[in-house]
């Protein structure tokens, strides 16, 4: 592990948060995405940005980018559901 | 009933958008920890500064896409709850027709409540392209259009704090009495 991320997790971790912080399942999940679907899931679901905007800025077109984001969520639950985050 | 694809990626995506609430002394740490976010792969894969390429015509319809895409959301009274992709003028990219790059800006200010990029591409203007805060711990980010060449700029936090990229190799030239920050637009991307 890179030092700066091994400073981030002990910061997180040794705060106990009020706020729950993304868990290690979540983040390693989607580290394991595919890049092009990983960068439409974090523009639109975790930056909250329209397709419109999404599809200006990648040039892929709307609905290239919704089947996207539907097969993302398809590859999602494979990842999580069988435990895959090791 | 198998939860939608909608649902199921919101909730993936709500923890990873949820500021962090924590004592004193956190945000330092992660601060320091994510200060070159390069080297953080919690936040690389959100923040990865991306260069992308596009050809003259599709840079130029995308600028002026990007500005008809802002009008249009306007004229059907669409509300968000965030700032929009800031319009780029149109005029400012139809002018030239070299290549026109998409360049992402980015800052970590886990205590702004705002945060716009302010250049000699948006006529040194606070207030016409803000950035938005991604995946909490104060990531802060736009992508924006930018002819090929040298571009100054600056960011303004919480409307009233210039500071120059820490990122970014900063102007020789002293503008009102502080360095701003350097980007050269490549032809090609990196």
């Amino acid at each position: 592990m890179v030092h700066d991320e091994v400073a981030l997790e002990r910061a997180v971790a040794n705060e106990g948060a009020a706020a729950p912080a993304a868990g290690p399942e979540i983040e390693a999940a989607v580290a394991k995405l595919d890049p092009l679907q990983r960068e439409v899931f974090l523009m639109k679901y975790v930056e909250g940005m329209s397709y419109e905007e999404i599809a200006l800025i990648t040039g892929v077109g709307v609905s290239a980018l919704k089947m996207r984001v539907k097969r993302t969520a398809d590859r999602l639950r494979e990842i999580m559901g069988q435990g895959e985050t090791a | 009933m198998k939860q939608s694809d909608e649902d199921f990626l919101e909730s993936v995506a709500k923890p990873l958008r949820a500021p962090v609430r924590a004592s004193d002394g956190f945000e330092a740490r992660v601060m320091a920890a994510v200060r070159t976010p390069e080297r953080s792969s919690v936040l690389a894969w959100v923040v990865r500064p991306r260069v992308l390429r596009l050809s003259p015509l599709a840079g130029l319809a995308a600028a002026a896409g990007i500005a008809l895409a802002v009008l249009s959301l306007d004229r059907v009274g669409f509300q968000r709850e965030q700032p929009r992709v800031a319009a780029v003028p149109a005029t400012a990219v139809a002018a030239s027709v070299d290549t026109v790059q998409l360049v992402q800006f980015m800052l970590v200010a886990p205590n702004a409540q705002t945060v716009s990029v302010v250049g000699d591409f948006n006529d040194w203007d606070p207030a016409a392209t803000p950035l938005r805060e991604a995946a909490g711990a104060g990531v802060w980010t736009i992508t924006v259009p930018l002819t090929a060449g040298r571009h100054q700029y600056v960011f303004m936090v919480n409307g009233n704090r210039w500071t120059p990229d820490p990122a970014a190799p900063l102007a020789v030239e002293d503008s009102f009495g502080m360095p701003n920050s350097v980007i050269t637009v490549g032809e090609s991307a990196s």
